[in-house]
């Protein structure tokens, strides 16, 4: 017999530019590639298969596809619409004026919200184990404010999203890295991608007609399940900046969560429960609003510190006395349990007792303390899940905050993904109503790609990927870099990043699994840098859910702040940042003393009493 | 249905009077609420093979007492305790006295991830044990040329005694004594080859343990694509595109066809063919000689000859029918005599070099492809046999992601198989291609219906008769060796008469044959497994242009260029075999 060869996936390429490329790697074709095989790669390959049955896609995950990505590692709760029906304009009113107060786009928020519930019936439909009642309807939790609700859903899902997907005869590749796009000489559209097998280290280059991106965005919070590694270092992100995609809201990436000390683990809703070592309740104190809010303002997370530095340790929570939210989200209240997640249950019993950890132990008066993750989600899509580059599309959270969705709940971990698939499945299935065609990949970005992905491996430096995640981590973690900004920490953060930039040319890897290393660390702290290039930018303070605070400039700015800041790699290399007016005179809300600007006129029209 | 009301764990259900507890858990995982759903492990039970769990850790807690889920009838108002402390201990201790007499040498056995009593282990947290294999061990039954009895490994589950006695009337697998002492040995002290065993494998297929495997014939196969002399063959029986999925956690009834011609071409075969097309080819020479036989008052019943558990099962036990067996060969068979004749003097390749590498659903075709009367040319028609289970372990340890290849053709000229080819993996499906082909011939018009529902289905026994041309076809299908077992003595007996008998060794045929994936007894509990299987194959027949065996324009080729006609000489000898009384 003849020896199999590494090129076979190649076709029947007659083309000497093919040839050379099959030489390069091995070459996987396909009419859709989509990188990242968790919740959101899974659901928006099977939602475009389901309106297009006759594409060929292609997924493709770094881990094993099912098993990996941060769905498998949460799983607590999925956003629904409220079951009494309240108007999307009612929750759409509570988001943006709460959340990240008119950061929002407002018409995606409206397209948004009506589809949660949709979206839970939709992985339901996949096989997916959401939490149902006895008669088979889904199980929705009445949250007390009635603006949305909250199902359940199971460590599972992207194992069973997995086998619907093959059932659909969809093709999922396992453990290979994508680290960068291939684009199309003529219109620089994204036809393919670079990357290699973490087994082996072998090259695999992937063409297709269009690209979707799934991959996370960076987020550096080490969680349980992560080995002790960040949730997601941002190389999708990398990728997309370097195909020329837009960033947004980059300055919008810090999570503040109250977490129990003993456990580590976040206590959803008890935001408004936070008394000091003297019994005052120091969330009424703090909190905007009077404690009334859900989340973590900067102002509370600033107050949680001072009452430790003023002499009045500890902080802990009043679980005696839950609000509704504690009752119903968290992961406590034994029935809600039993509906929402057996398996996720059954593997933490079995966790805890084998690690003695503090199940059952938590009593109702733990201590607490602040946990920041910096997580850049700043992927900019339009309302049809487009990046700024022609036939790349994404979902999930790597758009989280590109999109400007901020109507970020608990339960959106999974539901975002989950709704955004939606938007992004049906968008790529338009895209191939008419064939898109497939452009001849080109030879020389191939061969430069792939020269400056091996690099790592053939130097003989000391510097370890170690140095620059080590470096993030501590930053992000640090109160008065990651929370409680100025523009003097701003920019000493600035030069420690440009210091760091100068390690990346000098990583070295001897194994596929370090190179990988290497190349995630480049594009950890390009995300890093976005977040505070545009945090110098923004010259104000303004959220809750992911505050930018800048203790220079207190105060949120209608006036000159109801802007995007967009971030693009300009054309030496350099970031690029500019604003762009948020068309606030599209929006139904507008802050108080809102005033059109100049060259534009009234664009939404309705009796706003009525909402 | 007359219900009663019972609770578990505190919550009320509603059950069918007469059942089990065990059946009203088992039930209960069709509930769509996931935390309704009862959980009670049973590691002996088998549904319809071992309903009766005798391991110990079935129980449940009613009134204060530990009961036998299996065994213990609900009453109305009974309140189970499944997650009790008692019941917890009891079933750990039942559990630790089974890993006391089980080879603990999980780390290099085969069933590792998919052994059921290891999951129960890990399940109970016993997880730090020190998995070592046994100081003394027993000798493994090496005796068959097809399976392997590891007794070190058995938890003495009694499933595969079951299986052999009750289900196939083979009883090649005996037990004596009782509870964990009891001794599972083969029928005869000289083995299982002895013991009249027809190689079938469903007891390898419900063994929960390592306990039976079959020969593992995957280093052949690797040797012969390493060696650039051979030229290897694929041919790929219709059952493994349904079932070769759940090997790598495809959904049940799957069809993987598509992603099979690449993940082997990945693999290094020269050509990948598909059996579909040896089955077109059987199908031929066995319709023309079932209406030569009707014509010229041939031998009747004609009982087909697919099936090698079957084959030998009749030499064991029906000598006095052999008579009646078809002379066609067994599909792969055919095919694989094809290729080294015709195939290799189209190719100009030495038929000593070709390796035709069969991949199957089934243990038995191991021993059939070794039997006289198979090398049509003069060589093997077959070289090697593999499960389906074999297969995805190469492919796993090759690292062809078969999720992952591309959608690929087989290989012409012998890629191109028919409708009528795909159902011969489901029971009833060579009785109905058979049909399609000989009505047509007989009566000289085109069918207006295709499907012949009435030898569809999954039940063991299925009749009908059929008129064409004038002429009634009385007809029977029969899957399970214990099925065909009281078939045939009606048959001999003068009780029933039959003009046309299929008979498949494993219950509901191919698609459950003894070299497939192992789905879970929960599983087989929970699904109509063999159902869902065989509907991916009709499902592929529906879909296929051509679903006539005569009308695939290859085996017409074939014909015209070759071999002549069906039963020509040529025919005969290499596409026709011959039996013996044993």
């Amino acid at each position: 017999m003849t020896p199999c060869t590494r090129s076979r996936f190649s076709g029947r390429e007659s083309e000497i530019g093919m040839q050379k490329i099959n030489e390069l790697g091995k070459v996987y074709k396909s009419d859709l590639l989509v990188i990242g095989g968790s919740i959101a790669g899974l659901a928006t390959a099977i939602k475009a298969k389901q309106l297009k049955p006759d594409m060929d896609i292609l997924v493709v995950e770094k881990g094993y596809a099912g098993f990996s990505g941060q769905s498998t590692r949460a799983g607590h709760g999925i956003a629904l619409n409220d079951a009494g029906g309240t108007p999307t304009l009612t929750t759409a009113e509570y988001l943006v004026g709460s959340h990240t107060p008119y950061m929002s786009d407002q018409e995606l928020l409206l397209k948004y919200i009506p589809r949660k519930t949709e979206s839970a019936q939709f992985l339901l439909d996949c096989g997916v184990s959401v939490g149902k009642n006895p008669d088979g309807t889904l199980w929705n939790a009445q949250m007390p404010h009635r603006l949305w609700g909250m199902g359940g859903i199971d460590i599972t899902v992207n194992e069973s999203l997995r086998k619907h997907a093959l059932k659909l005869d969809i093709r999922i590749l396992s453990r290979v890295n994508i680290f960068e796009l291939l684009t199309a000489k003529e219109d620089g559209r994204a036809i393919g991608g670079i990357g290699f097998d973490m087994a082996h280290g072998e090259c695999n280059i992937f063409r297709a007609k269009a690209v979707c991106l799934c991959t996370h965005g960076a987020h550096f919070k080490k969680a349980a399940g992560c080995a002790g590694m960040f949730m997601a270092y941002g190389t999708g992100l990398g990728a997309a900046y370097r195909a020329g995609a837009m960033m947004r809201n980059a300055e919008f990436s810090t999570q503040s969560d109250n977490i129990q000390v003993k456990d580590g683990l976040p206590s959803y809703g008890a935001y408004n429960l936070l008394h000091n070592g003297k019994g005052d309740n120091i969330s009424a104190k703090y909190q905007p609003g009077g404690g009334k809010i859900d989340g973590v303002s900067a102002e509370l997370a600033i107050g949680m510190r001072t009452e430790v530095e003023n002499g009045n340790p500890p902080i802990w929570a009043d679980l005696e006395h839950p609000d509704m939210l504690y009752k119903i989200v968290s992961a406590r209240e034994p029935e809600a349990n039993a509906r929402v997640l057996p398996n996720k249950f059954e593997w933490e019993e079995l966790v805890d007792e084998k690690t003695a950890k503090y199940r059952g132990a938590l009593g109702l008066q733990p201590e607490m303390t602040l946990h920041f993750a910096i997580q850049v989600e700043a992927l900019h899509v339009d309302h049809k899940f487009r990046t700024c580059v022609p036939g790349l599309f994404a979902s999930g959270k790597m758009t989280a905050a590109g999109c400007s969705y901020f109507g970020w709940t608990h339960g959106d971990g999974v539901g975002n993904a989950a709704v955004t698939s939606l938007f992004a499945g049906e968008s790529i299935a338009e895209y191939f109503s008419e064939d898109p065609g497939m452009p001849d990949l080109q030879y020389d970005q191939v061969r430069r790609h792939k020269e400056k992905i091996y690099a790592p491996l053939h130097r003989d430096t000391a510097h370890s990927h170690y140095e620059i995640w080590n470096r993030i981590e501590e930053l992000s973690h640090d109160i008065y870099i990651a929370l409680n900004k100025s523009e003097k920490v701003i920019h000493a953060v600035l030069n420690e990043i440009e210091e760091l930039k100068k390690i990346v040319p000098l990583l070295s890897a001897d194994d596929p699994h370090s190179l990988a290393k290497c190349l995630e660390a480049a594009d950890s702290l390009l995300a890093f840098e976005m977040v505070f290039r545009a945090a110098d930018m923004r010259k104000e303070s303004r959220g809750i859910q992911y505050p930018h605070y800048r203790s220079d400039y207190p105060a949120q700015d209608d006036k000159n702040w109801l802007k995007w800041i967009n971030i693009k790699q300009g054309t030496s290399g350099e970031m690029e940042l500019f604003t762009e007016d948020i068309p606030m005179w599209r929006y139904p809300f507008r802050p108080e003393g809102y005033e059109i600007p100049e060259g534009h006129a009234e664009e939404y029209y309705v009796d706003r009493a009525r909402c | 249905m007359e219900t009663i009301s019972i609770k578990f764990d505190g919550k009320d259900y509603a059950a069918r009077r007469g059942s089990t507890i065990l059946a009203v858990a088992l039930e209960s995982q069709k509930l769509p609420a996931s935390f309704m759903r009862v959980d009670i492990p049973a590691p002996y039970y088998y549904k319809g093979i071992n309903d009766i769990d005798e391991s110990g850790v079935c129980v449940v807690e009613v009134d204060g007492k530990l009961v036998n889920a299996s065994n213990t009838r609900i009453k109305p108002g009974m309140e189970v305790a499944t997650r009790s402390e008692a019941v917890t201990a009891a079933r750990k201790e039942a559990l630790s006295k089974i890993l006391a007499i089980h080879d603990k040498d999980c780390t290099s056995c085969f069933r590792t991830d998919n052994c059921e009593f290891q999951e129960l282990l890990y399940q109970y947290g016993f997880t730090d044990e020190a998995w070592l294999p046994s100081e003394e061990k027993v000798a493994l039954d090496t005796s068959s040329r097809v399976l392997v009895r590891d007794n070190n490994k058995c938890i003495r589950c009694r499933r595969c005694v079951n299986v052999c006695t009750k289900i196939q009337s083979v009883s090649a697998i005996e037990c004596t004594g009782e509870g964990l002492e009891a001794v599972i040995a083969p029928a005869s002290p000289s083995g299982l080859d002895a013991a009249s065993c027809v190689n079938c494998g469903q007891c390898v297929a419900v063994c929960p343990v390592g306990a039976l495997f079959e020969k593992d014939e995957s280093q052949d196969v690797l040797a012969a694509i390493a060696d650039s002399e051979k030229f290897v063959i694929a041919q790929v029986a219709p059952a493994v595109r349904a079932t070769l999925g759940e090997a790598f956690e495809f959904p049940l009834g799957v069809d993987v066809e598509k992603r099979i011609p690449a993940a082997l071409r990945e693999l290094g075969f020269d050509k990948v063919f598909d059996a579909k097309f040896g089955a077109d080819l059987t199908i031929m020479e066995e319709a023309n000689e079932f209406m030569e036989r009707m014509q010229n008052d041939g031998v009747l019943p004609m009982i087909t000859s697919c099936c090698p558990g079957w084959i030998k099962y009749c030499e064991h036990f029906y000598p006095n029918m052999i008579e009646n067996l078809s002379s066609c060969k067994s599909p792969h068979q055919m095919l694989g005599a094809i290729a080294k004749s015709y195939y290799a003097e189209q190719l100009g390749i030495d038929k000593e070099n070709i390796v035709v590498v069969s991949i199957m659903p089934c243990t038995a075709k191991k021993y059939e492809r070794q039997r006289d009367g198979e090398s049509g040319a003069g060589v093997p028609d077959v070289d090697v046999v593999l499960t389906v289970r074999e297969l995805a372990r190469i492919l796993e340890k090759a690292e062809v992601q078969i999720e992952a290849v591309p959608f690929e053709a087989f290989d012409a000229p012998f890629g191109l198989g028919t409708g009528a080819g795909v159902i011969f993996g489901a029971s009833g499906g060579v009785m109905e291609a058979a049909l399609r082909t000989a009505v047509e011939k007989l009566t000289k018009e085109e069918l207006k219906s295709l499907e012949f529902s009435d030898v569809r289905g999954m039940s063991g026994i299925k009749e009908a008769s059929y008129t064409a041309a004038g002429i009634e076809i009385k007809v029977a299908v029969v899957s399970g060796l214990g099925n065909a077992n009281s078939l045939l003595q009606r048959v001999s007996s003068g009780e029933a008469y039959y003009d046309f008998i299929e008979v498949m060794a494993c219950p509901g045929g191919c698609i459950n044959g003894g070299g497939l994936p192992y789905p879970s007894a929960i599983t087989r509990a929970q699904e109509d497994v063999r159902a869902k299987r065989a509907s991916a194959l009709y499902s592929s027949d529906t879909r296929s242009k051509i679903r006539k065996s005569h009308e695939n324009p290859m085996i017409v080729q074939l014909y015209e260029s070759y071999l002549g006609e069906p039963g020509s000489e040529k025919a005969e000898q290499l596409l026709h075999t011959f039996y013996a009384v044993r």
